[in-house]
């Protein structure tokens, strides 16, 4: 599901003065936190509550979670990988009623 | 019996938990603040209600990180009683200090009532004054207390007694009616599996008076006093379910 982008834009050419504010090394992850399959999630039930009485139809299995997005200091889009899922597990989800995946790209 | 009552940025219920102790039960209460490290030689650990860091991210997910929490770690892991309330509960499960997780209550809003609650598991530091069977009438007051937790966890918490107050009528039974924000089985209150760690999402530390809502509060206060008078008890833990 970690699906890993990682695009180093480098069109400036090689030999361009590193801009203080642009971290070499700097990529940004972004995390998709979902509530848990078999966890209910009642924001998702009356959103979907909500679609049907406007009129939208089919509309089913609506889950409401968190979206974040942070800069990292990182070598390799590895180091960022194993940084960032450590990060998902140990704060910024809760494994117990949270799924995540996450994406990085290059700053 | 000495009392610690943990204040974080965000706590609402610690004075409230400290008047009871203190000033209507006769206690010694030491408050502990989130950035000491130490406990002061308390018996037994409190962790109030609020909203600690503004239940920023998910409730007590912060907290969790405060540094007083390696020592209440710890002390749980040396057999010291915990007892975490609404906010405190949702700190000990998000520190893995017990099972399950808080979720939002099935209805989206906020829940300020007073429920019935069935002592579970009476064999336990938290309700040993108790009787299995008995009904006690406490305030709610909480948006994310639907208590979660895989299905095979929650079998073996069965198993092992640690469900310890579920959510019932006024006859006693835990209808669909009287679970006031979807947790799973109607868990109110649950232990860890050695017994010393406990958390409700129900507030004893507002009904220690008669004449303020009732005093069924105390029963939980009065069995630890209990549990910790039998010198066996001290600094470690012997009950079983």
């Amino acid at each position: 599901m970690r699906n890993v982008r990682a695009c180093f834009a480098s069109s400036e050419g090689a030999a361009s003065v590193p801009d203080a504010r642009t971290k070499v090394g700097a990529m940004q992850v972004k995390v998709y936190i979902t509530p848990r399959q078999g966890i209910l999630d009642p924001q998702g039930r009356t959103v979907e509550h909500a679609l049907a009485s406007l009129g939208f139809a089919g509309v089913s299995d609506v889950k409401i979670g968190r979206y974040i997005t942070l800069n990292l200091d990182a070598k390799t889009t590895d180091e960022a990988r194993a940084s960032a899922s450590k990060m998902c597990e140990q704060l910024l989800a809760n494994p117990n009623i949270e799924d995540f995946r996450f994406e990085i790209e290059g700053a | 019996m000495r009392w610690g009552v943990i204040r974080f940025p965000g706590s609402l219920d610690d004075l409230d938990a400290i008047y009871g102790l203190r000033d209507v039960m006769g206690q010694d209460v030491q408050p502990l603040w989130h950035k000491d490290e130490q406990l002061h030689g308390v018996e037994c650990v409190l962790l109030p209600g609020g909203f600690s860091y503004g239940d920023h991210l998910r409730c007590g997910a912060v907290a969790r990180f405060s540094p007083i929490m390696k020592s209440v770690g710890k002390f749980a892991a040396d057999g010291g009683l915990v007892i975490g309330i609404c906010n405190g509960f949702q700190i000990l499960t998000e520190a893995h200090l017990l099972p399950g997780a808080l979720t939002r209550n099935r209805t989206l809003s906020f829940v300020c009532e007073r429920v019935h609650l069935r002592v579970e598991n009476a064999k336990t530091p938290f309700t040993c004054t108790s009787r299995p069977g008995d009904i006690l009438t406490l305030p709610i007051k909480h948006g994310e207390g639907c208590y979660v937790a895989p299905e095979s966890e929650l079998l073996q918490m069965e198993e092992r007694g640690q469900i310890i107050l579920r959510y019932v009528d006024a006859k006693g039974d835990a209808t669909d009616a009287a679970n006031p924000n979807g947790s799973m089985r109607s868990i109110a209150g649950v232990c860890n599996d050695r017994f010393n760690v406990f958390g409700m999402m129900p507030h004893p530390e507002h009904a220690v008076e008669a004449n303020l809502f009732g005093a069924d509060g105390r029963k939980i206060f009065e069995s630890i006093i209990a549990f910790q008078s039998v010198p066996e008890h001290r600094g470690q833990l012997r009950v079983e379910a």
